[in-house]
């Protein structure tokens, strides 16, 4: 049984009339990162929020390393970093001074945590620039710091290349997957950079309008998004057959009586024709199909694009 | 530690010198001040704490608890996680930190407008009082203006609201002074600490049970509030 460490039934969230989070059914497993993807004001933030106890749920329900998080915020917040939209900090203080305060109030006591979560992101520890002084990268390092200083088991980061340059957001990106792979954390990362999510991402959440239209593993999307050859013939279970027997093509999946899928690309398309006509099989029509995971969002959000 | 570096308060705890300096000007102006503790009730009392002290402590309320949603910092302490009741608890003691110490230098500056003045009565007793009345004032007045918290809660990131509700608390307080002195928090803090001066005389006797049954239930009421706002308010 899958082990979840966030797991949402029918979350939803109201502001007035407007519905800003619809019956959301999130499940988060141990040790992946998830990404939700969707775009500004798609309800990414809002349910970050909820899942952190800084907005209220107008129903649903939320569990938390299996808990319900409602009547458990004490024991279950301080295992959980995050970083929501900005990182909020307090300009006239250096990061140093500003990690020692979040220190103060988690009860941390290891001396070295600190520095040590500084190093982590590449911040000088005992610096003197006050935070108001930092850059965009800066302050988002900081604020990763701070989420990553009590080693947490989970960590909520909203957007957390926003405002990074280039080599920065490499870097952040290398940054998340090594604190998932090596120190087995739960990451829940947001985004609306599809790209950003696609090399992260082992489970990508799709939400529009604040629903949740896809949850799927990356190997899944992928799957859905490969590359392949479309097959429109008159009987798959017959065409299947003689692919199977006479080319070896295992990698297929049939869509229905008439459709088929060939993921193995490298096959000669010229070659599959002419072997189920001489088979007697009836080929309509044959094309390379090309996926991306854009086309995929696009079309399960009914929209334009991402970016 | 957050207060670090803020230029503001450096400048708020000078004004701390003001009556005390005014009341040297009064004194040499003539003005009928005939001791060391008639220059003290002038000094560190009076005006200090019926208008300046609560409109300063107003000021750096609406500050500290506005920089903090200003600046978000108030998403990263609920993360932590601080409870509301805590963080609201943390903010009062500071307030009063800061109130208590500008009390202190109030009384300081006032000794030292006595010295210069070269009032004989400075004494012990003189001197006791003198403190003993500024702590009152230094610890009482924070209380008082819970009720203002509660606003500044309320207004969320508006800040210049809760401001001029000071000003209108404030005088309020002030105004009800000499009529009554029992259902304002500041007129009730000034009854408090002026019951036991002799030599200040009040229009009607001052019902010191009343004044803390009052207190008291304005202050928890004006705090439990606060926390269900805090409770009720999406960030």
């Amino acid at each position: 049984m899958k082990n979840l460490i966030i797991e949402t039934k029918k979350l939803n969230k109201k502001y007035g009339k407007q519905i800003v989070v619809n019956n959301v059914d999130l499940h988060i497993e141990q040790g992946e990162i998830y990404g939700l993807l969707g775009r500004n004001g798609a309800g990414k933030t809002t349910i970050m929020k909820m899942i952190l106890g800084l907005v209220s749920i107008t129903s649903g329900e939320i569990n938390v390393f299996g808990q319900k998080l409602k009547g458990n915020e004490q024991q279950i917040y301080p295992r959980i970093g995050a970083i929501i939209e900005t990182p909020g900090f307090y300009p006239n203080l250096t990061g140093t001074e500003n990690l020692r305060i979040f220190a103060k109030l988690r009860g941390m006591t290891r001396k070295d945590c600190i520095k040590h979560a500084l190093d982590l992101v590449g911040l000088s520890y005992n610096d003197k620039k006050l935070f108001l002084e930092y850059s965009l990268g800066m302050k988002q390092r900081l604020g990763i710091a701070n989420a990553v200083m009590h080693e947490p088991e989970l960590l909520i980061l909203d957007e957390p290349t926003n405002g990074l340059d280039p080599i920065g957001i490499v870097e952040m990106r290398e940054f998340i997957r090594d604190l998932c792979k090596k120190n087995g954390i739960t990451i829940l990362i947001s985004s609306h950079i599809l790209t950003e999510i696609e090399q992260l991402a082992d489970t990508i959440g799709i939400i529009d309008h604040g629903i949740l239209l896809e949850e799927s593993s990356y190997k899944d999307l992928q799957k859905k998004n490969r590359k392949y050859i479309l097959l429109k013939v008159s009987s798959t279970s017959n065409a299947i057959r003689v692919l199977e027997q006479k080319m070896g093509i295992h990698d297929y999946e049939v869509e229905n009586d008439t459709m088929l899928r060939i993921y193995e690309i490298d096959r000669n398309m010229g070659e599959i024709n002419k072997l189920l006509i001489t088979n007697n099989i009836e080929v309509l029509s044959s094309q390379f199909c090309s996926d991306t995971l854009e086309d995929y969002f696009k079309n399960i959000t009914g929209g334009e694009g991402i970016v | 530690m957050k207060l670090k570096r803020k230029k503001f308060i450096i400048l708020i705890l000078i004004s701390a010198f003001t009556m005390p300096l005014i009341s040297v000007l009064y004194y040499l102006g003539g003005g009928p001040i005939r001791n060391f503790s008639g220059f003290s009730i002038w000094g560190a009392l009076s005006y200090t704490e019926w208008i300046i002290l609560p409109f300063i402590l107003g000021i750096v309320s609406t500050m500290i608890l506005f920089d903090d949603r200003q600046n978000d910092t108030l998403k990263q302490i609920w993360i932590a996680p601080v409870s509301k009741s805590k963080y609201l608890f943390s903010k009062l003691l500071i307030l009063i930190l800061f109130s208590v110490l500008y009390m202190f230098l109030t009384a300081v500056s006032t000794i030292g407008g006595g010295v210069l003045i070269g009032f004989k009565d400075i004494n012990n007793i003189t001197l006791g009082f003198l403190f003993k009345k500024s702590m009152q004032i230094g610890i009482l007045t924070p209380l008082a203006i819970l009720p203002i918290t509660v606003l500044e809660i309320a207004s969320k990131n508006n800040y210049i609201f809760p401001i001029c509700a000071t000003i209108v608390y404030v005088f309020l307080g002030f105004i009800l002074i000499g009529f009554t002195m029992e259902y304002h928090p500041l007129s009730i803090v000034t009854a408090m600490i002026i019951h036991d001066i002799p030599t200040v005389e009040t229009k009607e006797a001052i019902n010191l049970r009343n004044c803390y049954i009052n207190f008291t239930g304005f202050s928890v009421i004006s705090f439990v509030l606060s926390v269900i706002l805090l409770k009720k308010q999406d960030y």
